[in-house]
């Protein structure tokens, strides 16, 4: 490592060059205006998180006022309509059509509505059998006990 | 006759004392009223400091777009910590410790991913003697031109430490005293010395080539 005085001061004379680079023309006037502004921004105190949608959306508060009053006048009259369209159809027997996609179906009959199997037409009324009301068919009717007296 | 030399060599000291004492006086009428929210007061300490800051993170990064980012930063920081300037020091000082604390940050987390961006030459360096002389005729490397020059000695910089960087920056380049450095770097003048020493070694062992007399 050569550290001799004349290398030295070609050193600094190169060192010197770093003077001379300067940044674009205009930039210092334009610097401490750009700083102010940072200082400024920082300082303002933060928006809300509707003020900055409202921001991105470039939303008036007028505008989003009226849309507002605009959506529940919408909301009000829809309600009323639906009450007065169910007053006028009170007391009127519903009507049901029956189409073959909707057939009743019976607890007590397996395998009903099965694919190519007939679906009776008939809705079952009776309650479905219990420990009080069993189901009783010709067939499992019980005959009464003889007791044979010697 | 001596008398008369030496109050000659004594008046330019004493004037650049006098100087220093009123800039400092001025910094701090204007820090108190920036305390008080007057933005041009602010302003003015910008406009003082701007150019000084900016050069020392530029040469420091040899980026320009992260030395504006970085200088802003500074002056924006500087701002907000108005409060707790107490005046123990210049604000000189305590800007320089601002900026070059955000700069030595900075350098950090960019490790080594260097990217140079180097700002143009003025008009001034092909007129200035002692640079032409380095690329002219009497250097070996006779090819190169100034922008070159400028490019090898950006990357030569780059290769010294940070702390190093730092000392010839602000001593070989900025002009700035040992004892200024010293508390900028919050060291004594001696560090300050041994690393100036140790920074030049290295700087002339990796510019060799163009500092070679023929």
């Amino acid at each position: 490592m050569n550290t001799a005085p004349d290398e030295f001061e070609k050193l600094r004379k190169l060192l010197a060059l770093k003077r001379h680079e300067q940044p674009p023309p205009r930039y210092f006037s334009e610097f401490s205006e750009k700083v102010r502004l940072r200082v400024e921004t920082e300082a303002a105190p933060k928006e809300s998180l509707w003020e900055r949608l409202a921001a991105t959306l470039n939303i008036q508060p007028l505008t989003a006022a009226a849309y507002g009053a605009a959506v529940c006048a919408i909301m009000v009259v829809g309600v009323k309509l639906a009450y007065q369209t169910g007053t006028e159809t009170a007391g009127q027997p519903d009507t049901l059509v029956a189409t073959p996609q909707m057939q009743p179906v019976d607890p007590l009959v397996p395998n009903q509505g099965l694919a190519g199997q007939p679906v009776s037409a008939t809705t079952e009324t009776n309650p479905p059998p219990g420990l009080f009301s069993p189901v009783i068919t010709p067939e499992t009717k019980a005959e009464p006990v003889k007791f044979e007296t010697k | 006759m001596s008398s008369v030399v030496n109050a000659m060599d004594k008046e330019p000291a004493a004037q650049e004392s006098e100087n220093k004492s009123s800039s400092r006086a001025e910094d701090l009428a204007l820090v108190e009223r920036a305390r008080g929210g007057d933005m041009e007061a602010y302003d003015e300490l910008v406009r003082r400091y701007q150019e000084r800051i900016y050069a020392t993170v530029y040469h420091m990064t040899s980026n320009h777009e992260d030395a504006n980012d970085l200088a802003q930063e500074t002056f924006i920081k500087a701002f907000h910590a108005l409060k707790s300037f107490k005046g123990d020091s210049s604000f000189f000082t305590w800007i320089y410790r601002i900026a070059v604390n955000k700069t030595i940050n900075f350098l950090k987390q960019r490790k080594n991913r260097t990217h140079m961006s180097l700002n143009d030459l003025d008009v001034h360096a092909e007129h200035d003697p002692d640079l032409v002389a380095l690329v002219s005729d009497q250097t070996p490397r006779r090819d190169l031109n100034l922008a070159e020059l400028q490019e090898k000695l950006n990357a030569a910089m780059q290769k010294l430490s940070d702390v190093h960087r730092l000392v010839v920056t602000l001593h070989d380049v900025q002009g700035l005293s040992h004892d200024e450095i010293s508390r900028i770097m919050d060291c004594n003048t001696g560090t300050v010395r041994s690393r100036l020493f140790y920074a030049r070694q290295q700087m002339q062992a990796y510019l060799s080539d163009y500092l070679k007399s023929p």
